[in-house]
Formats: structure tokens, sequence, C-alpha cells
């Protein structure tokens, strides 16, 4: 399982304190994952989400590796100019 | 043999200032950028805009245009798409309205002539009416309870029940808590800031010349960061395929994130197809103020507590941006920017999207971070004038490195911040006296990097020379980086490879060269594609000597056998393996096509010495420097160029640069002459050192840099004007007129 | 509407086209002679991406109409190399990186080529105020005053070592 810290604005929509336990190899299974245990976060995981797996930062990839232990943060999809 | 794994420790060819490979076509005319194509046959459209902020479309009667002959054919909104959903009809809405004109520019119709000089004949006998809405332009007026609604339902899930329908995006981060971080400070000090929007200003407009027929297929050659999200948007706008409308990126003069959006090519497709010719649009400057994205206006709130020894105790912002009449607005972008070069302990960051009668906003380098440094940075410089401490050992107390947790959540990997403030403690500038009347200001700025899909290929020619197909429009010479990774790589001289930017029927999607993101994923991508090539020159040489795989090894530029082989062949050179590979095999290849991760985020730290004329409120810039992480240069005279145009269109932004719109909400500004970016007069030399800290998720220590640069320059010269004329400016632009009421404002 | 028929000099040679009235002459370079090197930033000089040396004067050409050409001697970039050998504005724009995006690069070259003509010693402020009127929006100008400033010194030892 990994930690999932999600960012200030999702977690007022969910009950449970940071961090959350969640399964999934990969950076696309962990946020299924996700989005079944706290339906609430679907519509803002639709919408899109970038995230850093142990430090790296994921924007795009949902193919990216998760470890048992991996720190797992989730923040609002971003870009650049 | 593995190469993953290899790096070139030292290089050759890699950190060299070579002339570009596409620089003799530029000085001598014969580069074609989007509007120098011409087809048979080419008409060229035009597109009626708005001359209202606000205004419902009652009708647009055409029929004057209905016997005129010189009129090839006419499109509006019926034209497009009807069920498109998301951002796909965000981007429709703003290229051609439909029920509602959003803002002054809004396309309404576009027509086809044989000549430029008729088609805007056409759009005269257009008739359009209009029922005039209440219009609002300004981020907090918009917020308001009884602020024009600009469009019901446009709402992220983010935003909190019962806000009022133009708040379409809520962001909230950060760590701690900021109030008892607050109780603990010796001073707290906070500020509302705002910053208007600024344009990109790229010198080329926005031009396209595009075919299609009646079968759906389209032709398009177009100045854009982003050919392949021009064929993705193009074909979801008029229900054709994205493999069947080939894509061409002219070069391209200019974009700086503006030409990442779409805005003219689905327009002239649509022409094309009812005309069966091909047609051409050029936007004129007044439009491509009034109807291309600047970047947002923004009202922010900063407040931060410091302990007397220069250690921030808590930190809190709020930073609200305008997007215009979408959603979209980068403010979760300067949320997350804000604070990150320092390392805090109670931390919140806020964000909100808010909808105007303004233009779709764009992108515009590095997004949302210099407008919320301006704010964060300036606070910082009125504790260091408040407390006599020095501003860059603030910023030392406080900096992120290795291992600091970011104001945004995961910890960071390893980061340059420290080598920018030491390079800067140490730097002459830092070190020279200060002229009276003169004010120096620091500041420090942070930008993410991306990566994102990115595919290339590498063909050996049979002379043994290479040919690289990249897929990243090359907006700043990144045709020269890439030649010389390709060099690096395959010890070829850097003359022996040609770069070149391939249509989208030959490569594999690529993202747009946006995000710093060319030098890290296309350069990596190159790096990869060259070892792929490597391999299977090796593996040509053991076939030809009819050895095993492992039998042979690259070294120099040449296979070679190894162990007990070694000796018994003469070593092949890449030229040797060329000139018989279509009897040896076929063709040799090196291909990559991946969506790397790992870029890493810069850091920067410029040195500004200002002077405020007090008579006129006019400031002069009199010394600029920039320091910044680039990982690894590649090509430092590319690198330093950047960090240069990044400065000069912050001190623009910070100085002159702004949209003017009056009460009915019509635009005042949209040209150069009352638009006014920096010229060569305005400018001191830009002194630039470049810092070398390498990215660990790139096999160079590639990071971008073209963004960065542009992120402390607001603060940095607020900083410099504050220790100048000792007025603390919290409005950008800081133009003569507003630094003369901030003046007067002191005195009274 | 009747056309107007122009006879003009463009990089030395006799060229003879037919205008509307209205036509600028930046129109008339690219869409009649298809000397697209000449380009449009503004149409409103402001820019300076449109210069042309006219009878031997900077000018935007998007504020001159094409039949005021008529009779006239105009020089485009395209006419700045001769004999397949780059001017030593060109080879220094080259040398030192003095260009990103390359779209102000034209116009720039040319009201160098005018500058340096009248002033083969330019100090940075003149070459800073004299290329005031050509926008570019990359560089921040630095590597560009460079290159002129270098090119100007080589006319100079050319010129001294005659």
């Amino acid at each position: 399982m990994a930690d999932v810290y999600l960012w200030a604005g999702a977690k007022r929509l969910i009950e449970d304190e940071s961090p959350l336990n969640i399964s999934g190899k990969t950076v696309g299974e962990l946020l299924q994952n996700l989005v079944v245990k706290y339906p609430n976060l679907k519509n803002i995981v639709r919408e899109g989400v970038s995230c850093s797996v142990d430090d790296k930062l994921v924007f795009n990839s949902s193919t990216e590796t998760v470890f048992e232990n991996s720190e797992v943060y989730i923040f609002e999809r971003i870009s650049g100019g | 043999m593995a190469f993953d794994n290899v790096s070139a420790k030292s290089f050759k060819v890699v950190g060299t200032r070579p002339e570009r490979p596409d620089g003799i076509e530029k000085v001598t005319g014969q580069a074609r950028f989007g509007a120098d194509a011409y087809l048979p046959g080419m008409l060229h459209g035009a597109i009626l805009r708005s001359p209202h902020a606000h205004a419902k479309i009652l009708s647009i009667d055409i029929s004057a245009l209905e016997n005129d002959k010189s009129v090839k054919a006419v499109v509006t909104r019926n034209d497009f798409e009807c069920n498109l959903t998301g951002e796909d009809w965000n981007i429709l809405e703003n290229i051609m309205a439909g029920e509602k004109a959003l803002y002054d520019g809004h396309a309404i119709a576009a027509v086809a002539c044989s000549s430029l000089l008729e088609a805007k004949d056409a759009l005269k006998k257009i008739i359009v009416q209009y029922e005039i809405l209440p219009h609002v332009t300004d981020v907090e007026e918009a917020m308001k309870e009884n602020a024009p609604v600009i469009r019901e339902g446009s709402a992220r899930s983010s935003v909190p029940k019962g806000m009022h329908p133009n708040i379409v995006g809520y962001h909230e981060s950060g760590h701690g808590d900021v109030e008892a971080g607050f109780k603990e400070a010796d001073l707290i000090l906070e500020e509302n800031f705002r910053t208007e929007a600024a344009h990109q200003g790229y010198i080329e407009p926005h031009a396209c010349l595009a075919t299609m027929m009646p079968d759906g297929k389209g032709e398009v050659w177009c100045c854009t960061q982003g050919h392949f999200n021009v064929a993705k948007v193009c074909a979801k706008l008029l229900g054709s395929d994205a493999s069947q409308i080939r894509v061409t990126a002219s070069e391209i003069g200019g974009g700086f994130g503006g030409k990442t959006a779409v805005f003219i090519e689905p327009v002239a497709l649509a022409l094309s197809k009812k005309a069966t010719h091909p047609v051409k649009i050029v936007m004129s400057r007044n439009e491509i103020f009034r109807a291309t994205g600047p970047t947002s206006s923004t009202s922010m709130h900063v407040k931060i507590g410091m302990k007397k020894n220069g250690k921030i105790t808590a930190a809190e912002g709020t930073f609200k941006l305008q997007g215009g009449a979408f959603p979209g607005s980068p403010m979760a972008e300067s949320a997350m920017c804000a604070f990150a070069p320092y390392e805090l302990d109670n931390v919140r960051s806020v964000g909100w999207d808010v909808m105007c009668n303004r233009p779709k906003q764009a992108a515009y380098r590095a997004p949302g971070s210099p407008m919320a440094a301006f704010a964060v940075e300036s606070i910082i410089d009125e504790f260091c004038k408040r407390l006599k401490l020095d501003p860059i050992e603030v910023r030392l107390i406080n900096a992120v490195t290795e291992g600091s947790k970011s104001s945004y959540g995961p910890k960071f990997q390893r980061i340059g911040l420290v080598e920018t403030l030491e390079a800067a403690k140490s730097h002459p500038h830092y070190a020279a006296p200060i002229e009276r009347g003169v004010g120096r200001g620091i500041s420090c700025g942070f930008w993410f990097n991306f990566g994102g899909e990115t595919c290339v290929s590498l063909a050996l020619s049979e002379d043994g020379t290479a040919s690289l197909s990249v897929g990243t429009p090359d907006i700043g010479g990144s045709r020269a980086s890439m030649s010389q990774i390709v060099s690096e790589e395959l010890n070829i001289p850097y003359e022996k490879v040609r770069a070149t930017v391939a249509d989208t029927a030959t490569l594999g999607y690529n993202e747009i060269s946006h995000g710093s993101r060319v030098t890290f994923a296309t350069g990596l991508a190159t790096i990869k594609a060259a070892q792929d090539m490597k391999k299977k020159l090796c593996l040509r040489a053991a076939k030809v000597w009819g050895l095993d795989e492992e039998a042979v090894y690259w070294e120099e530029g040449y296979v070679k056998p190894a162990g007990p082989n070694a000796g018994d062949h003469e070593p092949l050179s890449i030229a040797d393996i060329a000139k018989t590979m279509g009897r040896t095999g076929g063709p040799i290849v090196g291909h990559y096509e991946a969506s790397p991760e790992g870029a890493g985020v810069s850091f920067a730290t410029h040195i500004v010495d200002a002077k405020v004329d007090k008579e006129t409120g006019f400031t002069s810039i009199e010394r600029y420097t920039v320091i910044q992480d680039a990982g690894k240069a590649i090509h430092p005279s590319y690198v330093e160029g950047q960090f240069q145009g990044g400065a000069a269109q912050g001190i623009g932004w910070a100085l002159n640069e702004e949209y003017i719109y009056d009460k009915k909400g019509i635009l005042q500004n949209a040209g150069f002459l009352d638009y006014r970016i920096p010229v060569a007069s305005d400018l001191p030399k830009i002194d630039t050192e470049i810092i070398e800290v390498p990215n660990p998720g790139h096999p160079y220590g590639v990071r971008g840099v073209g963004e960065t640069s542009i992120c402390p320059p607001l603060a940095a010269i607020a900083n410099a004007v504050s220790s100048s004329a000792g007025i603390r400016m919290k409005q950008l632009p800081m133009s003569p007129p507003k630094i003369l009421e901030a003046m007067d404002d002191n005195n009274g | 509407m009747k056309k107007v028929h122009v006879s003009t000099t463009i990089n030395g040679t006799l060229k003879e086209f037919l205008c509307d009235t209205r036509e600028t002459l930046l129109d008339a370079l690219r869409d009649h002679m298809l000397l697209t090197g000449t380009k449009e930033g503004c149409g409103t000089g402001d820019c300076g991406s449109c210069s042309v040396i006219f009878d031997g004067d900077v000018i935007c050409s998007c504020l001159t109409l094409a039949a005021e050409a008529e009779g006239r001697n105009i020089e485009t970039i395209e006419g700045m190399a001769e004999g397949g050998e780059l001017h030593v504005l060109q080879k220094k724009f080259l040398e030192h990186a003095a260009l990103q995006c390359g779209i102000c690069t034209p116009g720039i070259l040319m009201a160098s080529k005018a500058l340096l003509k009248k002033n083969n010693n330019p100090s940075e402020e003149e070459a800073r105020f004299w290329l005031a009127g050509n926008l570019c929006r990359c560089t921040g100008y630095d590597k560009i005053i460079n290159a002129v400033l270098d090119a100007a010194r080589e006319i100079r030892e050319e010129s001294d070592g005659v």
C-alpha cells in the first residue's frame, strides 16, 4: 500500500485524514483504486491530476511504477508555456 | 551491450556553441514562416469579430454576400461540429462564437476571397444583430454576487458549492499549522497585489494555409508550438480524423506559450472545405491582441511571518486569476509556485479560477508563476528592509535544497536554488557600489518543467551522415542542440547531422513544445534514438563478421570485435557500415518513443539595478543579471538567449505592458504602439550566469530553461524600485503614472 | 477596380507588377514578387519586421503604398548576400547567436545595414537607439547589439586595410 497525500482542495471532499493507504502497482492503478475507495474524488481525478512518486514528478504517465511503500502526492494537472 | 546506462561524462560537442543549422535561411530571408506559404488557387480568409464585450448574437445576415462573386466561402458556428464537450467545446466556442459574443474581438464569422482586400470588404457587408449584455473584465468584480454571468455550469468539481458561476476552479495546497506559525513570528507582513494581463507578444502573427477536400482529408501549414495538437483539435472541431489532417509546422516566429493554442486553423479548413480551394489566414496584430490569449490578470493576497533572524515561520497566499471567458487560468500553478523556493513548516496556498469577458487566456512562459513570485518576493524584500537583513542571506536561510519538503507536497530531488543564490552573492554585480538614486532588487523564481509524449526517428544515410526527425517545433534553437546530441552520441561531426521538424504524418504524436520540455524530452529521446542506432550498428557489424552480438562493442564511432575476436577484423566506422547497409540487412534507423517523466524543476535568482525618475515616474533598468540552473547547457548561447529573453519579457511586464479595457469592455491598446514591449534602447546588457546542477532525471542532467527566467523579474524590479524611490509597488505594471501616484500617496 | 502598373528596381533588378491602389509595398513584395523574406509583424509601422531600404533610407514597407515604389530603388533581405557570400552582418548574427526565432531578423539586418552605411563606428547606445524601431521578443537584444557592433568593427578593419 502506498501512502497517498491529496492536495488540500481535494482533501475536503473526503472524510479520511492523509495519508490514505491505497494499493496499485502503477499510477494508473493507484488512481483507479483511489476512486473506488473514495467515489467523491471521481470528478476531480477525471478532470486531470498530476502526482509525484517518491519525489519524482509524474505529470501524465499512468504507467509509472508505484512501490509498496511509495509516497505519492496528488495535485491538480498543471501545464507549461 | 547495455546502452541504457551509458551517459557521456565528458562531452565533446555538448556544451559547445556551433552555428545553428537553420541560421543561413533565417539571415537570408529564405526561412518559411507561417505566412510565407502560397499555393495555386489560394484564397485569403478574414474573420469578423465582435465589437462588444458581452452580447447575445441575435442574427448573422450574410445575404449581401450571396451574389458577391468575389466571395468564395462564408462560415459561421453552424459549419463546425455541434456535439463537442469539455475543452474541445471551449476551443470551438473561443474560435467561433455560438450564442453569445464573450469578449471584444470574439470571432463571429469568416469569409474567403481571392484577395485579402476583397475579404476585408466582404466582412463589412455581414450584418450582425447583437443584444448587448452587462460585462465584467476585472477579476475581483467578476467574483461578486451581482456580477454578470459569463456562462452557467463551467465550474470544475473542486469549486465549493454556492459560489458565483464565474468562479470555475479552486485549488488549495500546503501543510503544517499556519496560524501557529504566525504566532511564532517576530514580524508579520501582509499585502494585496494586482497584476494586469500581459501578451506573449511574439512578433510573428498567427498564420496558416489550409486545404480541406470534401472527403475530409486536410493539409495544414501553420506556425504553432504543437502541430500534432493542431491536427487533433482541427479533427475534433470539423468532425474529421486526426490522421486525415496532415499538419506541417512552419518556422515559428516566437510563441512563449501563446502558440500552444489553436485559433485560425479550423476556420481556414472550414472555409477551404466550402470553397474547395486552399485558404490562407494571417491574423492582424489587432486581432492577436484582442482574440488570442494573453496571460491572466490577477488579484493576490500574501501574508508571511518571519523571525528577526530571517527565518520564515508561516506563509499564506490567495491567488485569484481570471482566464478570460473560459476556465483554465493557471491559478493552481500560481499557488504551487508561489512559495516553492522556501522550506516552510507552515504554508497554505489557495487559488481561484475566474471567468471574465476577456479572450481565453493562453499559457505564457511559466504560466502563473511570475505573478505569484511578484507578490511573495515583494513581501520578502519588505522584511529584509524592515529587519535590516541582506536579501540574499534571508533567501539562503529559507532556501529549499535536496530533500526539503516543497510547499506543494513532495520533497525536492537534486535542485540548484542555493547554487544560484551563492553565485549571486559572489557576482560582481552584487558587490558593485550602488549609485545615488539607483535601487538594487533581488528575486528568486521557480518553475516545474515538463516531459510528455515524444517520438523521434534517426535515419542513417548511405554516406554515414544522419537525419534526425523530431516532432517538436523549434522555438529557440532546438535543432542545433538536437544535432549536437546526435553528434555527441554517434561521434560524427555536428555538420553531418540534419535535424528536421517532421509533419504529423511522419512521426507518432508529439506533445506541444511547451513547459520547457523540448531540450529535456526531445533531447532525451534523441539520446535514446542514437543509442538504439548504435545497437543496430553493432548488430549489423556482428552479422557481417559472423559473430554474436556480445562479441562486438561500440567505441568512439567504431564497432570493434571484442575479447578473443579482437584483431580478427578491422573496426568498422559508421560510414563503413552505412555504405553496405542495403546489402547487409537494409536501412538502419534509430527510434525512440515514450512519455518521459523526470523533468527537473529549476530555480533562478535575478539581480537588477533600477532608477526611478521622481519627476516623471519613469523607471530605467541600469543593470541586469540572470543566474539560473540549467542542469546541463547543451548549447550555452541559446541557454543564455532564453535567460535574456525571459528577463526582457519580465521587464516589459513589470514596467509597461498591460491590457487596458474601457468602461464598455473594449480593449484600448490593441497594437504595439500602445502596448509597448521593450525596445533595444530600453534595455541594458543582460548579463547571464549558467549554473549546472544536473537533473537526476536526464542522462546529461538537462533541465528545461525556457520559462524560469520570466519568474523573478517582476519582483526583482519592484524591489529595486522600492529601494530607489522608497515606494512599495503593489500593482503591475509600474508605469510612470502609477509610480507617480504611489509617490504622491507616500508623501500625502 | 483598375490596377496600377509599377516599375521599380528591387535588389538591382528592374521589376514590374500590377497592384491595387490600396496595397502596401510589403504586400506587393510578398504576394506579387514572392519576396517573403520581408515580414509583417504589425502592419502599423510599430515593429520594424518589414524594414526595407528605399532609396537609401530604412522604411517600414507596411506604411508605404506599393504604387509609391514607381521608379525607386529598393533593397530587401533577399539582396543582402551577394555572389554566394553572406554579408558581414549576416555572418556576425550567426556567430553571435543573435537570433532565436528569426522572424525579426530580416528587418533588423536591413536596419543595421543602413546604420553601418551611415556610421561604421556606432556606440552601443547609438546602435540601441537606431534599432529601437525593430522589435525582438526573443533575445532581449543583447546578442543582436553584440553582433552589430562586431560587424561594424570588421567593416572598419576591412576599410582600414584597403
